[in-house]
């Protein structure tokens, strides 16, 4: 291993700094306005969730509603499938969005509409997620940290975008495995991987030379320099969730999106700024009720778990914890027993981070498919988490020089921008 | 309107207000298709798209062909064509073709010739809105008239240095135009990584690598482009590249569809033209041992709209995606048309109702009988320890497999309006007859296979947009850049960034007969292939093709590459064995329930013997979630990518590098992170390739000096020898000579830029 104390780290800094090439542009400083939250956990339920069978329910209407049966919660009024008992019991910590609402019904476009608040058209702009986005404008809370975290695979994710690659997320596959290879080869000592890393540099130097200017090896050198600065670092510790207790372990679900909560808390905990959680599985296009169920099983351990934890570490003030997904799901039951697509209405779930819970904003259609009151777009859902974390979410930003200006509000040139939901927050 | 779109739907005229289902919409929509599929796009060219138009309708009585040509006219001389400007007017010739069958002025009389398809009037009408312009045309040969034979008639030439020769013109020409110029031509070192990287998918050997730069043939480079494109490594490296572009996977319905990938790599083998393997994939019927195409349908099995949606894209260059809901809000794709084209993909469906489960046994009688057995199983409480129990499952389990099949109606009856159609001209559930989404409507005879029908429609070479769609793929995988839009969505041809090199590379195509081993081979014979790198950024500002676009290593390249090193068989035979389905074809056709249990249970004692599972009869695969060793790098065996899992675990190492996850088309990603930095930092490659009988071990252990591991060193990474400087800085490391130093040196050159980025 690398001796931590500081001097040697200090050192290594300094080298991935000069060596590598630090080409990390020094933080833009937008003007933070009063923030109500210092971290996100983003879990994203990945396929599109029923939100007819999850919160939004139809009792009164047993053709869309199937076999699901409603069960009271700790907010009077409020009822979600009997699927989530445990979350039943933190209802007053949830605020729920019942109109999220966009047109990409497929789950592609649909996933990157949400994560990044703009349509992939034909990807002529490659817009950066929302955590890069924060990445990007939200000073870091920890040095030695990347600000954000993201488990799950990167197949089909936006990342950076535009951006450089160095504010696209650390992928962590698997919960359970960490961050692999962070020690030492066996028999490196870490002067010889120092001095072995300034050789390899000035191996480079003609290479690098020759393609100066490109992002792609900027952002090469630049994540071999962060990755050098981890291994030094104490931080490791945070991506290690063994170090857990296993009545701990077992209270999130011995899932790997259950884990992946674990993991995320962990990571808040020492100051990640944006940490994503997968839960996969939520395309129920043949036996809806059942696969919900499945999926409703290891969401209501993982999430209760996870506002519980948070709020007993006086974690969940600071820490707003999200729940969405690329879309909902059709009213209709197929003859196949699934529920189609339905990007037109759908619920997502915010709590912790200032939210004051217990709230209900919007409504769906009597059928649930369609939004009834106060549609919320996903350019006014990441908006309301950029005020959260109290940045300005009208930061444009360009991909050329001369190009069109997003932000995370939407381009500066739409008539209407994203408005943060405030009234959700106490 | 900010939609790319714009101009070719001004160009067709306002929308309609009426959403869907009118002939004059449909027009529209075929106007709009053939703009922005065909050559017809492209600045016309008379002799190649309106003179056979003119020929094929009109030279019967107006040509020289006939003593007097009605009327006086004449459509086969420039003089001529010249004359009917003036009297009668193209716009009266217009309109006359365009009247409807049976009118007494309609051109051709209806007793004299069929009438202009569409697209054809289209043409036309394009043509003649632009000037009825006829360039060089002087006047038609009469004799020669057999030897022409609609698109692609001109025959381009596919020898290598006529056909790189050509292509190197437009792309100069465009240059020129820009005010730019080329990237200085690459070395040869610079050459043999780049063309092994994208053709045998790896780096080369150090003594791959000698071999080529000591040579010293003229010809060496063309030598090595064929050399590669005829190795089995072609086949590694294009199974991984179609891998992505069908979405294939070992485990989707069952490891059976391994068949499915054992049929692709045999496929890319033998390299049956892509239009051929298109149409077979697309007709492809019955069970996985009569035709293990079918595949491509199982892919999809669960989602059958999004493999229609995925086949639209990959070979029709046409997202359709949002018209399975809604009329396009652009594009004269409405949702209409996503219903009518799906009636042919719908008549090839996988197996749903198992009345066909067995091919002699009764489904009720064989269910009876697996009852009895449960049954039987559960009084007794017996477990997997007893043979009966055990049986009993296999018994079950074995139909789960042997089911998957595909079965290609006759009839066209599940074309229906849907419930989710939103517009009120239609009732759901009305019989919809399929149509494509433009060109002519093939016609469906009593008995015939939609799906065949289809399949002929889609790889004519009267439709453009197959050509022009795997044209512009193979110049992305090659250049690094599309001439003609993103390769799943190409643009209207006037619209890309290169129309005429867009169109030539559709003619060369269609020269080459869709050997797409050929086209490449000639793609990277060019001059503009065979220039420096341009970053992406510089490709993007520049639209223009100074040079490939060079581009961090895709998962599979570093793999392979690193496997190279370690490995001494490094590429796996082309041809496999196909599955073995003896047992299950042998099962499904049993004759009666008992000798389908007698089956069952020799096939338990078989399995038993040889330690394999329930799948086992070939290739037996214990599936892997997550790779779970430590380090991760050879848990899944040190062989190459292709002949790993579709797609490799979660975990693995072709994950952290973005092989992805063929879910969506080609959905691999090239981001940098920090996770392969510290792979290729302190993952355990590096002990794997300092072990004594490691490829590159080997081939230090025979270097007769330090000089000459330096450069087996430098060869076997980065394939070319060292600097002056860098030989000093590799001689200090390497200084002792030891395994030791031998290994350090190796870890400086892996975690260079150099390494992980292409050429």
């Amino acid at each position: 291993m690398i001796p931590s104390d500081i001097s040697r780290r200090h050192f290594v800094q300094t080298l991935a700094g000069s060596l590598l090439g630090l080409h990390l542009a020094p933080r833009l400083a937008f003007a933070q306005t009063k923030s109500s939250a210092d971290h996100i956990i983003y879990l994203f339920m990945s396929g599109g969730m029923s939100h007819l069978d999850t919160f939004d329910l139809r009792p009164d209407d047993a053709a869309i509603q199937g076999p699901v049966s409603g069960i009271p919660t700790k907010v009077p009024g409020i009822h979600v499938t009997d699927k989530l008992p445990r979350l039943a019991q933190q209802m007053h910590r949830i605020s729920q969005v019942r109109s999220m609402t966009h047109t990409q019904g497929n789950h592609e476009p649909g996933k990157y509409h949400v994560r990044t608040g703009y349509d992939m058209g034909s990807r002529v702009v490659a817009h950066p997620a929302l955590g890069s986005w924060i990445h990007k404008h939200a000073p870091k809370l920890n040095p030695d940290l990347p600000a954000y975290v993201r488990i799950g695979d990167m197949g089909g994710h936006p990342s950076s975008g535009f951006f450089s690659a160095a504010h696209g997320p650390l992928p962590i596959s698997s919960a359970e495995l960490g961050l692999q290879n962070s020690a030492l080869l066996t028999g490196q000592s870490s002067d010889q991987f120092i001095q072995d890393l300034q050789l390899s540099a000035k191996l480079d130097q003609a290479h690098r030379a020759r393609r100066a200017g490109s992002s792609q090896l900027a952002a090469l050198t630049d994540l071999y320099a962060e990755a050098v600065k981890l291994m030094s670092s104490e931080e490791l510790d945070g991506f290690d969730i063994a170090k857990e207790s296993s009545k701990t372990r077992a209270d999130y679900g011995k899932t790997p999106f259950g884990q992946g909560c674990l993991l995320a808390r962990r990571l808040v905990e020492r100051g990640a700024r944006f940490v994503e959680v997968d839960l996969g599985g939520w395309d129920t296009h043949t036996d809806n009720h059942e696969g919900v169920a499945r999926q409703c099983n290891t969401l209501d351990a993982a999430l209760s778990a996870l506002l519980l934890d948070l709020e007993s570490r006086g974690l969940l003030q600071r820490t707003l914890v999200v729940v969405t997904t690329e879309f909902g799901r059709d009213p209709e039951i197929d003859e196949f027993g699934g529920r189609n697509h339905n990007p037109f209405g759908f619920t997502s779930l915010l709590a912790g981070g200032g939210i004051s819970g217990g709230a209900v904003h919007g409504k769906t259609e009597p059928k649930g498919k369609g939004v009834a009151s106060d549609p919320v777009t996903v350019a006014d859902f990441n908006t309301t988490l950029a005020h959260a974390l109290g940045l300005n979410p009208q930061s444009y930003e360009s991909p050329t020089p001369s190009g069109q200006r997003f932000s995370i509000s939407g381009k500066d040139t739409a008539p209407v921008k994203g408005q943060p939901l405030t009234h959700l927050f106490t | 309107m900010n939609s790319p779109y714009r101009i070719a739907s001004q160009r067709v005229g306002p929308r309609l207000e009426q959403k869907s289902g009118t002939a004059v919409r449909r027009l529209q929509c075929l106007v709009w298709w053939s703009f922005s599929g065909g050559l017809a796009a492209a600045p016309l060219d008379f002799q190649r798209q309106i003179l056979p138009i003119l020929e094929q309708h009109c030279f019967e009585c107006h040509s020289a062909a006939v003593a007097k040509p009605k009327a006086g006219l004449r459509f086969d001389d420039a003089a001529a064509l010249t004359r009917i400007k003036d009297e009668p007017g193209w716009d009266t010739v217009l309109a006359s073709v365009k009247l409807p069958s049976g009118d007494a002025d309609v051109m051709p009389p209806t007793d004299k010739g069929d009438p202009l398809s569409s697209s054809q009037i289209a043409l036309l009408e394009q043509w003649i809105k632009a000037g009825a312009a006829h360039g060089s045309f002087t006047t038609y040969h009469h004799a020669a008239k057999s030897t022409v034979s609609g698109l692609g008639r001109k025959r381009l030439s596919t020898d290598a240095h006529v056909a790189a020769a050509e292509i190197d013109r437009l792309v100069e020409a465009d240059l020129a135009k820009k005010g730019l110029t080329r990237s200085p031509p690459i070395s040869d070192a610079t050459f043999l990584r780049r063309v092994y990287l994208e053709l045998a998918g790896r780096n080369p050997t150090a003594s791959e690598a000698t071999t080529f730069l000591r040579s010293q043939a003229d010809d060496k480079r063309s030598r090595l482009i064929e050399e590669l494109s005829r190795s089995d490594a072609y086949v590694s490296r294009h199974f991984n590249y179609w891998a992505k572009v069908l979405r294939a996977e070992s485990d989707q319905a069952g490891n059976l569809n391994d068949a499915w990938l054992h049929y692709l790599k045999t496929t890319l083998a033998d390299n049956v033209p892509y239009d051929e393997w298109t149409r077979d994939m697309l007709t492809a019927e019955g069970r996985l041992w009569e035709d293990a195409a079918i595949g491509f349908y199982l892919r999809d099995q669960k989602n059958r709209l999004a493999g229609y949606e995925a086949m639209t894209s990959v070979f029709l260059g046409t997202n359709m995606g949002c018209a399975q809901c809604h009329d396009h809000p652009s594009r004269p794709l409405s949702q209409l048309d996503y219903f009518k084209m799906l009636g042919y993909y719908q008549a090839s469906h996988p197996f749903q109702t198992s009345n066909n489960l067995f091919k002699n046994v009764r489904r009720d009688e064989f269910a009876a009988s697996l009852k009895a057995r449960q049954k039987e199983a559960k009084q007794q409480g017996l477990t997997l320890k007893d043979r009966a129990r055990r049986i009993a499952d296999l018994g079950q389990a074995t139909t789960y497999d042997f089911r998957l099949m595909i079965t290609a109606e006759t009839d066209t009856k599940r074309s229906k309006v849907p419930s989710t159609y939103r517009y009120d001209d239609l009732k759901t559930g009305q019989h919809l007859p399929p149509e494509p989404l433009f060109g002519e409507t093939p016609a469906l005879k009593e008995g015939d296979k939609p799906m065949r029908v289809f399949a002929s429609w889609v790889t004519s070479p009267e439709n453009l947009r197959f050509t022009h769609v795997i044209a512009n793929r193979m110049w992305m995988k090659v250049m690094g850049a599309p001439v003609h839009g993103p390769v799943i969505d190409i643009m209207p041809l006037e619209k890309s960034t290169h129309p005429e090199l867009a169109a030539h590379l559709a003619e060369l195509m269609l020269a080459c007969d869709y050997d797409l081993r050929r086209f490449q081979s000639l793609l990277m014979s060019t001059r503009s292939y065979q220039s420096e790198a341009v970053s992406a950024e510089q490709s993007a500002a520049t639209q223009a093709f100074q040079g490939p676009v060079f581009q961090r290593l895709e998962a599979e390249q570093v793999w392979d590459s690193l496997i190279t090193l370690i490995r001494s068989d490094i590429d796996p035979p082309a041809r496999t064995e196909a599955p073995d389905f003896a047992f299950y074809r042998a099962a499904s056709e049993a004759p009666s329930v008992d000798a389908y249990w007698k089956l069952i249970e020799e096939r338990l004692d078989y399995e038993e013997e040889h330690g394999v599972g329930r799948i086992g009869g070939f290739g037996a695969r214990a599936k892997t979630k997550v790779v779970t060793a430590k380090r991760g790098f050879d848990t899944m065996g040190l062989v190459r990518a292709s002949a790993l899992p579709s797609p490799a675990p979660a975990g693995h190492f072709l994950q952290l590098f973005g092989q992805g996850l063929r879910q969506n088309i080609e959905d691999q990603w090239s981001t940098v992170t920090i996770p392969q930095a510290l792979t290729m930092l302190n993952g355990s490659l590096h002990e794997e390739m300092a072990k004594a009988d490691s490829m590159i071990s080997q081939a230090l252990d025979q270097a007769p000096s330090s000089a000459a591991m330096i450069d087996v060193s430098y060869l076997s990474t980065l394939a070319r020898y060292p600097s002056e400087e860098e030989r000093d800085i590799a001689a200090q490391v390497i200084a002792d000579g030891s395994r030791a130093s031998q290994r350090r040196l190796l870890w400086m050159l892996i975690n260079t830029t150099e390494y992980q980025l292409t050429p």
